[in-house]
Formats: structure tokens, sequence, C-alpha cells
């Protein structure tokens, strides 16, 4: 009687945590459980990355393609290179595409904004490897304001 | 002169006794787990487990409910209320989870683990087990051991789930955020190995730490009512302490270098 | 297949089993605390002679221990042999010597009593025995074996065929009086549930407490306590049986029964029985042998008669329990005078 208690009480926690190991799975952290599958990686050198980190979004028109996998600096010219890990089954970019840091909103984080370009003959698609030619960098607030005064002072 | 002394005194009696707590640990482990013993082991799963499980609800409950409705006072301000699921959902998995819980643990199961083998010496129940051919080091420290190991990091996967849920209760039933953002900011933010597994691995960690010290206190214990009330104290102290400081090197470990 | 040769070993069994023990049984007749361990063994047979289906492993453990018994009984007879013997032992505690040097032989199928003073150390000689201590010097042997030098695999051997009631009884306060006497068996042996369960409520008869079987150890009077650990000790039939101050802190009658116990389990279960204690009158009563321990040696040693008649200062004043002699009343301090007078400024 008492032994059957035991063990009914100890199956209930077992199937309490694997009931909160779920919902940890399947509600909390469900995107990244999705982006556990393969994937490819790209490069892009940028001038000024902002506050672009580690495991940041890389976005087609809003919709989350891949991840930031790290950030280091080229030790020939001292510019960053990110180094974008992409899904497969968003494969097929034109190497025309072009990538830009962009920012969520006024206070958001800094993720990576990805356009696909347009294909041409004779534009072969983005490899495993390759870099990305076309960047734009992040836009840094102080250099936003002394271009603005820059601009005015021009103006007049 | 006699500064020194009483510092390498006390310095050898530590270092003897992490050596004698290190063989116990040893012997308990060194044995081939028997079928015969599963049974130990469940049912001190119920003793450390299931008997600590209200506790763990309740303050991970609360705990949720607090940071949410913290965090939404001060997010609100800069109108980014929707990052207030990631808030609770990250420091409860990487941080409050598992530290909470081996603290809480600490108290209600490591205390009780001390007293219990502390009283087992104290009224000759080792020795007794001894003479019967029976090692009281795979009879008794080791299915409390084991237990230890496999209950906190379930405790701890528990405590967090319980607090995002509470969070959830305060942040959107109570406050108004919107569900919506509530889980899919979180969604986007949380990573299943970064933190969640993280969380697990600190908190294996600490079991191993926190059940250690417990068993080792309760069997090296002074068997007299004075030494074991000494030994459930220094059960809970040294611990705690060790939790947090381990939580230290391990967060500076897990997330500290990008 | 199975049917036929189950049922042969029974048969060999019963006449192996008739001879022997028809004298022990007979022996044990007129003694009616005990019928229930003379039982054990009639109902050991009983059930290896019912359960032909399936207990064969069971008959053959049986058999095993009653063939050890008679091995033991026929060995017996022919000498007396020592199962203990403690050659010049030397143990300390850290500085403190408790034993310097002392010798001490335990006859077979005998009660040997080692008296002394409290804090004379006479629990530590049990578990030097019990090899739970190591000696600085000396050797003992259990059954021409030593167990300072043996490993641990073999000390684990060793122990089981020894067994020792602690002061405080040592039950497993989680487990109910049937567990704890069931305990190990459980642990030592394969033998089915309902046979271990056949074994526990006998050895509980042979101790007066079958009735008791499913209180828990804090239900229990020191005196049931101790009966309900002694049945647990002579669970598994042990070789060697070690009392350790079976007598202190009991009532009269808690005594008395626990006396008769001692006395008529050695008999009856061929044991050899050490019992280490300061109760004189006692122990006098029931040890074959005595040693008295005192001031970390032997002062005296003999049976009862020859230790009444001794001559040591030593003895008779432990033995008449005087407050001052050889042993002195005051702790070892400065004269009081002296204290008193000397050193203060």
């Amino acid at each position: 009687m008492n032994k059957y208690k035991t063990e009914v009480m100890v199956g209930f926690f077992v199937a309490l945590t694997i009931s909160a190991l779920l919902l940890l799975a399947l509600k909390v952290a469900e995107q990244s459980v999705a982006t556990e599958g393969d994937s490819y990686t790209l490069y892009a050198k940028f001038d000024n990355i902002g506050g672009l980190k580690a495991r940041s979004a890389v976005k087609v028109g809003g919709v989350t393609v891949g991840r930031v996998s790290s950030i280091t600096l080229d030790k020939d010219d001292f510019t960053p290179i990110v180094e974008l890990s992409i899904l497969k089954q968003y494969n097929g970019f034109p190497e025309t595409s072009s990538v830009s840091i962009l920012t969520s909103g006024l206070l958001g984080e800094q993720y990576v904004g990805f356009q696909p370009g347009f294909s041409f003959d004779g534009v072969a698609d983005l490899q495993d490897g390759d870099y990305l030619q076309d960047t734009k960098s992040a836009l840094v607030l102080e250099d936003l304001i002394g271009q603005f005064l820059f601009n005015r002072g021009s103006d007049e | 002169m006699r500064f020194l002394q009483s510092l390498g005194a006390s310095t050898i009696s530590k270092l003897t006794a992490i050596g004698r707590a290190t063989l116990m640990l040893f012997g308990a482990l060194v044995a081939v787990p028997r079928v015969k013993n599963i049974p130990l082991v469940i049912q001190q799963l119920y003793v450390v487990g299931v008997q600590s499980l209200l506790i763990i609800m309740v303050s991970g409950l609360f705990i949720g409910m607090v940071m949410a409705l913290q965090g939404y006072t001060i997010l609100v301000d800069y109108g980014a209320e929707g990052s207030l699921g990631p808030m609770v959902a990250l420091s409860l998995l990487r941080e409050l989870g598992p530290v909470v819980t081996a603290l809480l643990f600490a108290g209600r199961a490591g205390s009780a683990l001390t007293a219990e083998i502390g009283l087992m010496k104290a009224t000759e129940q080792l020795s007794s087990l001894e003479m019967m051919a029976v090692d009281p080091l795979r009879r008794i420290v080791a299915p409390r051991f084991w237990a230890g190991m496999l209950a906190m990091p379930m405790l701890a996967v528990i405590f967090s789930a319980i607090g995002i849920l509470g969070g959830h209760l305060v942040g959107v039933d109570w406050l108004g955020v919107d569900s919506g953002s509530y889980w899919s900011i979180m969604q986007s933010t949380v990573d299943w190995n970064q933190d969640v597994i993280n969380g697990v691995i600190k908190s294996v960690v600490f079991a191993l730490v926190v059940t250690w010290i417990a068993i080792f206190k309760g069997y090296d214990s002074i068997p007299t009512s004075e030494g074991i009330s000494k030994a459930t104290t220094e059960t809970v102290v040294y611990s705690s302490l060790a939790v947090l400081g381990l939580d230290f090197v391990l967060t500076a470990l897990m997330f500290g270098i990008e | 297949m199975n049917h036929s040769s189950s049922s042969n070993i029974t048969c060999n069994f019963l006449t192996l089993a008739s001879d022997s023990k028809k004298r022990t049984m007979l022996k044990n007749l007129n003694l009616p605390l005990i019928s229930g361990s003379v039982t054990v063994r009639r109902h050991e047979f009983c059930i290896a002679f019912g359960q032909f289906k399936s207990n064969l492993h069971n008959a053959f453990c049986i058999l095993r221990v009653f063939m050890q018994r008679c091995l033991v009984e026929g060995r017996q007879q022919n000498t007396m042999e020592h199962l203990v013997e403690i050659d010049n032992l030397t143990f300390s505690r850290g500085d403190r010597v408790i034993y310097d040097g002392i010798t001490l032989n335990v006859p077979k199928g005998k009660i040997t009593a080692v008296m002394g003073p409290s804090g004379i150390g006479k629990t530590t000689l049990l578990r030097l025995i019990g090899g739970q201590l190591i000696p600085d010097e000396g050797d003992i042997l259990f059954d021409k074996e030593s167990i300072v030098s043996m490993s641990r695999k073999a000390l684990y051997k060793a122990r089981r065929k020894m067994s020792m009631l602690f002061q405080s009884g040592a039950l497993f306060t989680d487990m109910t009086v049937f567990d704890n006497v069931a305990f190990p068996l459980k642990e030592h042996t394969n033998l089915a549930d309902d046979v271990i369960a056949t074994i526990v409520a006998l050895k509980l008869q042979a101790v007066g407490l079958r009735g008791a079987a499913d209180l828990m150890p804090s239900e229990l009077s020191g005196g049931m306590a101790r009966r309900a650990a002694l049945a647990r000790a002579i669970a598994l039939d042990p070789d060697l049986i070690m009392y350790d101050e079976p007598f202190a802190g009991q009532d009269p009658i808690s005594m008395g029964v626990l006396v008769k116990l001692i006395r008529e389990l050695n008999d009856a279960l061929n044991l050899t029985s050490i019992v280490v204690t300061h109760d004189v009158k006692e122990v006098l009563t029931i040890a074959d042998y005595i040693y008295i321990l005192a001031d970390k040696r032997v002062i005296g040693e003999g049976t009862a008669q020859q230790i009444r008649d001794s001559d040591s200062e030593l003895v008779q004043q432990f033995l008449n329990g005087k407050a001052d002699g050889p042993v002195p009343f005051h702790y070892p301090a400065p004269e009081l005078e002296k204290s008193f007078l000397g050193e203060r400024k």
C-alpha cells in the first residue's frame, strides 16, 4: 500500500517533469527547435555592424531564414566579417542579393535584412561559403546626426 | 605564529575532509548499480523529489509572478512590454530556475538527508549494516545520491515552467500584455541549446554539489545531537555558498564569452 | 525431470536430517522459549518438501546451510577450538592507548564474557573483531583467518558468519519489525518471499515477538527493541554473535528474558557468543568463560568460580563494586590543597 503510493507519486513527478519539458520545448523555445535543421553558410563584410550580435536573426521581408552564427574581424583590412547561417530550405538566392543591418522598431534589437537580388542569365546562385558583395552597414546615430547637420549647413 | 599555525591546521583539516568526501563518493559510486537497488532509488526519489515538489512549485509560481510585475512596470515606460516574455523566460531558465531550486533543495531535502544519515550513524544503524556485511555506502549513500542527482534537474525544469506560466498569469491575464507577443517574442529569443539545455546542465552541477555535501556532512557528522545539528546547518550554508559561487563560474563559461 | 530430481534431493535431505537433528531436537525439547527456533529447521524442510514445483533452488540453499551446520557440529566434537583468537593486540585512538598487548581467546560454542569498567573500550573490542577498526599491532583470527589482513571482499564474507547486537538495538527506523528481521535474508539470500516470511516468523517467535511483527521500531519498548534486534542478528544463523552491553538500562524482567535468551540461543543454535558488559551478577550466571579488562590489559580470566575466587585486588574491586581501590575514585588531578592554595595568586 505504502509502496504503491510512493510509486504513484514518483510517476506523477516524472510526468510533471516531462510536461514541463514539453512546455519549454514547444511553447517557450519553439522557434529555435525549428531552426535546428540543416543550414549553409554565407559571409558578408560590413564597414560597421553597429549592435549586431551572434544569434541575431537574418530576415527576408520579415521572415526569419537564418541566424548570425559568428562575427569576426578580417585581419587584413580590419573590417568585420559576419557569418550567416541560412536554413537549407531557403536556398537559391541570386549572387546579386544584398544584406543590410536593420533595427526592429525604435529601440529593438538589430538584425540582418536580406534582399534577394534579380536573377539574370549568367548570374549564379549563392553557394555555401560565398561572400555577399553588396552590403549596407548599420546606421550609427552619431553619424546620422553628423550627416543631418552637414546637410543643413550646405543647404544654406 | 599562532595565526599561521591555526591557518595551516584549518587548511589541512579542510583538505582531509575533501579527501574523505571524495573517497566516500567514490566508494558509493564504484559499485555497479544492481537491479535490487532500483526500488531504493525510487523510494528516495519520493523523499527528496516528490516531497520537495510543493515548495518548488509554489516558489516558482510566485517568482514568475513577481518578475512579471516588476518587469512590466519598467518595460512599459519604454513601450517594450512585449519583451516581458523573454525577460521572464530567460532569467528563469538561465539563472533563477537552477539557482533557486538548488537553494530550496538544500534547505528542504539536503538538510533532511544530512539529519537522516547523521541519525543513522548516531543510532548505530550504519555500523549494524556494516556488521551485516552490507556496505552502507552502497545501501544508504548511493541511492540517495542518485535520487538527488535525478530529482534536482527535474525540479528545476518544473520550477522554470511554472514560473513562465506565473509570468503569463500576471503579465497577460492581469496587466494586459498581448498573449501572442508574450509567447512569440519569447520563442524567437529563447534558444533550446543555449538557454534550456544550459540551465539543465547548471542544475545537474548544482545537484551534484548539494547532494554530495548533504550526504557527506551526514556521513561524516559527529554522532551526537550537537554534531548532527551542526552538520545540518553546515549543509545548508556550504551548499548555498557553493551553488552561488559555482553559478557565477558556470554563467561566465556559458553566457559570458561571446 | 524437474519433479523427480527435486524429490530426490529432499529425500536425501531428510535422511541427512534425521540422525544428528533428532539429537539436537531432543535436547531442546525442554526449553519452551526456544521451541520456535527448533521448528525453524523442521519447518525449513517442510517447506522444501511441500514446494516440489519451483523451489529446487531453495532446497539447495537450506541443504547447504544444514550441511555446513553438520560439519561445524562434527568438527566441534573432536577438539575444543577457538572461534576468535586475539593475539597481542594493541590499539590506540589518537594519542590515547586503549589496548596494550591483550591476548584473548573465544572458545567455540561457549559464552565468553568480557567485563570491565565503563570507558575501557569494550565496544571497541567488538568493532575490532568485526573488522570495523584496524589495530595498530597484533592479530585477530576469526575461524583461523586473520581479520586484520583480509581483503575487503573476504571481510564482508566473514561478516556474514558473525552478527552483532548493538546497545541501542540499531533497528532500521524506517522499516517494520518484520522487515528489519527480513533485511539480512533479503540482502544475502535469494529465498522466495514466502520462505523468508516463514523464517522471520519463526525467528520472531524465538524471541517472543511474533505478535509485534507489524509494529515500527518507535512503537517498541527498549527491551522489545533489543529482542527484535536479536531476532535480526540470528536471522542468517551466524556462527558468532556479539552482544554489546545487552543488559544496560533494562528493567529486571527484560533483563531476565535477555539472560535466558542469550543462554538458550547459544545452546540451541550452536552459536558462539561474546557478551560485553559491566553487569557482574547476570554475567556470572551465564558465562562459560570470563575476561576482565582494565587499565588497557586483561587483569583476570577464568570461569565464573575462578573469577570469584581471584585474589587480584582489581578483580575484587570490580566484582564487589567498591568505590575506591586500584581503580581510583578520582580522575587524575593535582592534589586538592595544592590547586586551591598553590597556583592562585
